[in-house]
């Protein structure tokens, strides 16, 4: 089913939506929490809770042309804030990791005006990503959207792990440059 | 909570998420099924057809003793709770051919095939043969040349707890020339029709603001339109709904095949209906046939309790629920029906009485609207009797 016909449907308020968005799409926001989490349990209810936040937010959100991406960055949110939340999921150093990766090329965002702030980041993060190859992209978005391992990376693009490392590192390092021409300051 | 370098990732561009989801490298070998590549076998299957409108023959309890069952919990997927709206107790009408002058002492439960013991509500039970036979058969039924399929197979959590591509098809979309039919591994179908799709003048329909008359209309030509898709012998309309927060009245547009006896009524209404939905444009958007028995392994037929019984256990707190605040008392109990609840997340099928009670202001809840809307939590009460439920 179209992804513009169940948005539709959510905006029509039937509870239809709910199905559809899970038969269509439950493996894949499993798959996203699962990855963060590491948890069977905590990432049934990160899923769970992207049902109902995607109930609670469309109207007055209409996602028809990118359904799939707020559903997958509602997942990542509720499956980064619980890791923190829960330290029993002992997923802190993982966490911890990918954050120290991103540390020398993106800049900390303001406490205060944090969503606004995080949102032009993520634009200006955008803009770079577009001017990089396809497998680039990629590396990176599944790197840091979808907090992949670096195998797994390696083995979706069929490539060594050693290649993964080294582009990634240069990526960052292109990225840092790239944002601090845009005026932020690391 | 403060925000992170990790969190002004979850800021980037839509189309740089979809596409990192979907993209394989070009060296990958591609998985998605060709049609054209699995022609050849479908001319075995489609002949062995089973029915997908009605609940499948399950074989019969041989033993005299009928095994214990466990009640599954109850988990509503992410809707807050069970809770509808109506401006009196004489509105709670949804359909249901159930009645309670009805002499019935057993009903079969079943253990369901398409349970996600994850939650994720992934489509699991039919095999993809079967998938594509229904697909053909569908398109047949509607007309429809099959142009080409795209298939969705799931993401497994491996013995060493990583994420892997599985091979498990759980739904098959047939691109046709007018829209799209996808199947489900739980058996469920989706006619999904092209934007252009018109209905003729006087049998467009809506959500709200439309009349008994002409939602029965509507409902009658489309139902006449799509018999050969839907297979039903007695079909029977449902046009109830509820009403949302600001007072407008929802309705929904429902039929399934009432059957031959009282127990085919019950099943087909609970797990074997279709649902029509319009567009914005009072068109005809999609079609969505359940298959709620597709894989259902009946387990046999079990002694039922009575409505006094049932209710008995409601007061006496033995019953489940979404609703957040308590049972507030025997006097706001409006109404009782027997239903099964469906969905991926029910291990086994079995019948419960629900009572629908008028909820009061609680614990922070607004349950009465100042427009007059009164909330009735659902309360569920196995139907069963207890010999036969092993975690009472």
């Amino acid at each position: 089913m179209e992804d513009d016909k169940i948005v539709q449907l959510y905006l029509n308020r039937d509870e239809t939506a709910i199905r559809q968005t899970s038969e269509k799409y439950g493996s894949r926001l499993r798959a996203i929490s699962y990855r963060i989490t590491s948890d069977r349990e905590t990432s049934e209810e990160c899923v769970n809770d992207t049902y109902l936040e995607t109930w609670n937010r469309i109207p007055p959100s209409d996602p028809k042309d990118y359904f799939y991406a707020f559903l997958a960055k509602i997942t990542r949110a509720l499956s980064i804030d619980r890791c923190r939340e829960r330290t029993r999921l002992k997923r802190d150093s993982y966490i911890v990791e990918l954050t120290s990766e991103l540390e020398m090329c993106i800049p900390a965002v303001n406490d205060v005006a944090d969503d606004v702030e995080a949102k032009l980041l993520g634009e200006a993060i955008s803009r770079y990503l577009y001017t990089l190859s396809d497998e680039k992209q990629v590396m990176f978005i599944r790197r840091y959207f979808y907090l992949d391992t670096v195998s797994e990376i390696a083995n979706r693009l069929s490539i060594s792990d050693s290649k993964v490392k080294t582009t990634l590192f240069r990526v960052r390092n292109e990225l840092r440059n790239y944002l601090i021409q845009e005026g932020y300051t690391l | 909570m403060k925000k992170d370098k990790l969190d002004s990732i979850g800021y980037i561009d839509n189309q740089l998420i979809e596409k990192a989801e979907s993209y394989i490298s070009s060296k990958k070998k591609n998985t998605w099924i060709k049609w054209s590549a699995m022609v050849a076998c479908l001319c075995l299957v489609v002949g062995g057809l089973f029915t997908i409108n009605r609940p499948v023959e399950a074989p019969l309890v041989i033993s005299g003793e009928l095994p214990k069952i466990v009640i599954p919990e109850y988990e509503i997927g992410g809707m807050g709770f069970e809770g509808l709206m109506y401006f009196s107790a004489e509105e709670l009408e949804n359909g249901n051919p159930w009645r309670e002058d009805m002499e019935l002492v057993t009903l079969p439960v079943f253990k369901n095939g398409c349970y996600d013991p994850t939650g994720a509500g992934v489509p699991l039970g039919l095999s993809e043969t079967k998938m594509i036979a229904e697909l053909e058969s569908a398109a047949k039924a509607l007309g429809l040349e099959i142009l080409d399929t795209k298939a969705e197979t799931d993401n497994m959590i491996s013995e060493n707890d990583m994420i892997v591509s599985g091979d498990t098809v759980y739904s098959i979309c047939a691109i046709t020339g007018r829209g799209n039919l996808t199947i489900y591994a739980n058996g469920s179908l989706v006619y999904d029709l092209p934007d252009d799709y018109e209905l003729p003048e006087g049998y467009h329909f809506t959500y709200s603001n439309i009349s008994d008359s002409d939602a029965e209309a509507a409902m009658d030509y489309l139902t006449e339109t799509y018999a050969p898709f839907l297979n039903y012998e007695h079909p029977e309309i449902v046009l109830q709904g509820e009403y949302s927060f600001s007072g407008d009245y929802i309705r929904r547009y429902i039929v399934y095949d009432s059957g031959t006896d009282m127990t085919e009524n019950i099943l087909n209404y609970n797990f074997c209906s279709t649902q029509f939905a319009p567009d914005d444009r009072g068109n005809l958007m999609l079609i969505r046939i359940n298959n709620g028995l597709c894989m259902a392994e009946k387990l046999g037929d079990y002694p039922l309790i009575s409505i006094a019984e049932a209710k008995e256990k409601l007061l006496d707190g033995q019953y489940q629920t979404s609703v957040p605040v308590g049972m507030p008392g025997e006097k706001y109990i409006a109404k009782v029906e027997l239903v099964y609840r469906s969905g991926p997340q029910e291990e086994t099928l079995l019948p419960y009485y629900r009572f629908y009670v008028e909820l009061q202001d609680a614990d922070g809840w607004q349950m009465m609207q100042s427009n007059g809307l009164k909330t009735y939590g659902a309360y569920y009460v196995p139907a069963i009797q207890d010999d036969y439920i092993s975690n009472l």
